[in-house]
């Protein structure tokens, strides 16, 4: 039957069209999606980045972030862009530009910007970048701004023992 | 007495440059096809309802991003923007309904508009009509300038506000209307940024003529903005622009400053008032707001500094060289944002919001004595979705709060 012979195709198409974690295009971020995100990541440190391809603070955190994914290919990365899903494209760019398209990464999904912010942390104002650091018991420390190597570093070193 | 203009007969939106008979008719042939097509709209296509706040007589369903300000006569103008174009309506029953919406660009454009990056409106005592809004150029963002003559019935085709705006990206301008009426417009310019790992940007400036209305000429105010954070301006006794911008200070430090041009030629004067100390390289996209009255300064900003963290107000009775010590507004655990201020004389209002994870609660307090002393804050209305920020206006009678939400729609709520 024809149906069978095509069978691995379409097979191979669907699993394809899914999502993965480590996948070339943005997630969308919805109400709920941190719960998503934290579950693709259960018992495992990482750190979840936070940034937007509006905000210049942040895209000159990105070559930084690059060579530390470089450096330690053990650490679990995270990327959230505070964009909106018409700016898939442009993150796209930006994070294969930094060879960070290999990590998981997402994209606010929803208008209602302010409440997504508020189910990631209730006590972050949404400036950028914002940097969580969890680690494997998922416990988390929060820090606004562009981080120096040596910040990372000590940040890193606890969340990795 | 400015005279009404009468609502077209047919209720379509009003391309302000169709001259031809049959160019209007094609217009109205497609604006008839568009709506037929468009799936979830509720309109119907006969008589386009001409004035809810709820934005069902707009195209694309309006935005969120909307500035209003009451004209000479009280009506209460809007610029609305959509995707691919910018509005203007009005209001002659304090915010109920709105006119017809009149199309200020017919050339669709990349509308780019944020919270702190957002369209301007203002009105002379002639009754003409000034905004401003942000566009894609054959740069990023543009900062671009219309005029109606003609109490809103048309709008001059827009052109960018900066001198430099092929070159360098324009955005975040503040447009504002001294006493005597002069129009200014302020934005960030990033004309002189070179070495782009360093963070601070500039704001430049022109003033806006009746004759030299299309040749703007730019001077540079000041440098080293932070570059996310809108400007805050106001008028001092002497007529001359007092902005209020938080600035990225030695050590990285975002903390505020006040800018103040003077006459004769003389270099514009700017200095430091806040010292919360918030050394941080990042975008808060919080900028402030200030309110001249009375010889008094009255400000009030957002930190996340060493010294203090949330949403203050503080006033200066010595043209801003001291200010009073930072007054923390709102529920800290509710994040209150966006704050605005309103001075009138010994009477101040302050307006901002605060979210408890599913709600917006929209705040306000008032002082009667110049703000030293305050009566207890109030909420004075909520929304269940996304909101813009709040504003505080005055048609010279009442203090109202202009507030857009997506689920209520646009509200001006009295302050009483």
């Amino acid at each position: 039957m024809p149906l069978k012979k095509f069978a691995p195709c379409l097979l191979f198409l669907l699993l394809a069209a899914l999502n993965t974690p480590a996948q070339a295009e943005p997630s969308a971020f919805t109400s709920g999606s941190y719960q998503q995100l934290l579950s693709n990541n259960t018992n495992q440190p990482f750190m979840l980045v936070i940034w937007s391809v509006n905000c210049s603070s942040c895209l000159k955190d990105m070559a930084l972030l690059s060579s530390i994914h470089k450096s330690r290919p053990e650490l679990r990365m995270v990327m959230l862009a505070a964009d909106e899903l018409s700016a898939a494209e442009q993150i796209q760019q930006i994070l294969e530009k930094n060879q960070l398209s290999d990590i998981e990464n997402w994209v606010y999904a929803e208008e209602n910007t302010q409440k997504m912010q508020f189910e990631i942390d209730p006590k972050w104002y949404g400036e950028l970048p914002r940097t969580y650091f969890f680690d494997k018991a998922h416990q988390r420390t929060g820090v606004s701004g562009v981080l120096s190597k040596e910040d990372y570093d000590a940040m890193l070193a606890k969340i990795l023992k | 007495m400015i005279d009404l203009p009468n609502f077209p007969t047919t209720k379509t939106v009003n391309h302000a440059s169709e001259k031809s008979f049959w160019g209007r008719l094609l217009g109205q042939l497609l604006l008839i096809s568009v709506f037929a097509l468009s799936a979830c709209s509720h309109v119907n296509q006969d008589h386009l309802k001409a004035g809810a706040a709820d934005y069902s007589h707009y195209p694309a369903g309006g935005g969120l991003f909307v500035t209003a300000a009451f004209g000479p006569d009280g009506r209460l103008w809007r610029i609305v923007p959509e995707k691919h174009h910018v509005y203007v309506d009005y209001s002659t029953d304090l915010g109920k309904t709105f006119s017809t919406p009149v199309l200020i660009n017919t050339e669709a454009q990349h509308i780019k508009v944020s919270g702190e990056n957002r369209p301007g409106i203002a009105v002379d005592r002639s009754g003409k009509i000034y905004v401003i809004y942000t566009a894609e150029s054959t740069q990023p963002v543009t900062v671009y300038f219309s005029v109606s003559a003609d109490n809103g019935r048309s709008f001059s085709t827009p052109s960018p506000l900066s001198d430099k705006a092929s070159e360098a990206n324009s955005f975040q301008g503040r447009l504002a209307l001294n006493p005597s009426g002069q129009a200014y417009v302020f934005w960030h310019d990033e004309r002189n940024r070179i070495d782009w790992k360093q963070p601070g940007n500039a704001i430049y400036y022109t003033t806006i003529n009746g004759q030299s209305e299309l040749s703007f000429v730019a001077q540079k105010l000041s440098d080293t903005l932070c570059d996310c954070c809108r400007i805050a301006a106001a008028f001092d006794n002497d007529a001359q622009p007092v902005l209020l911008a938080r600035f990225i200070y030695p050590g990285g430090i975002r903390d505020h400053g006040l800018i103040k041009t003077q006459a004769d030629g003389k270099n514009p004067l700017e200095w430091r008032v806040t010292f919360d100390q918030w050394a941080i390289e990042a975008c808060p996209d919080h900028g402030p707001t200030i309110a001249i009255s009375d010889d008094k300064y009255h400000i009030a900003w957002f930190t996340q500094g060493s010294v203090r963290q949330g949403l203050f107000y503080a006033y200066s009775s010595d043209k801003g060289q001291h200010f009073s010590p930072p007054l923390p507004l709102g529920n800290p655990g509710k994040l209150p944002s966006h704050p605005d201020v309103m001075a009138k004389g010994k009477h101040i209002t302050l307006t901002w919001t605060e979210f408890d994870g599913t709600k917006t609660q929209l705040w306000i307090m008032q002082s009667n004595d110049g703000g030293q002393a305050w009566l207890p804050a109030k909420s004075i209305a909520e929304s269940s979705a996304e909101v813009d920020f709040p504003f505080l206006l005055s048609d010279n009678k009442n203090v109202f709060v202009s507030w857009n939400s997506k689920n209520e729609g646009y509200r001006l709520i009295p302050v009483n």
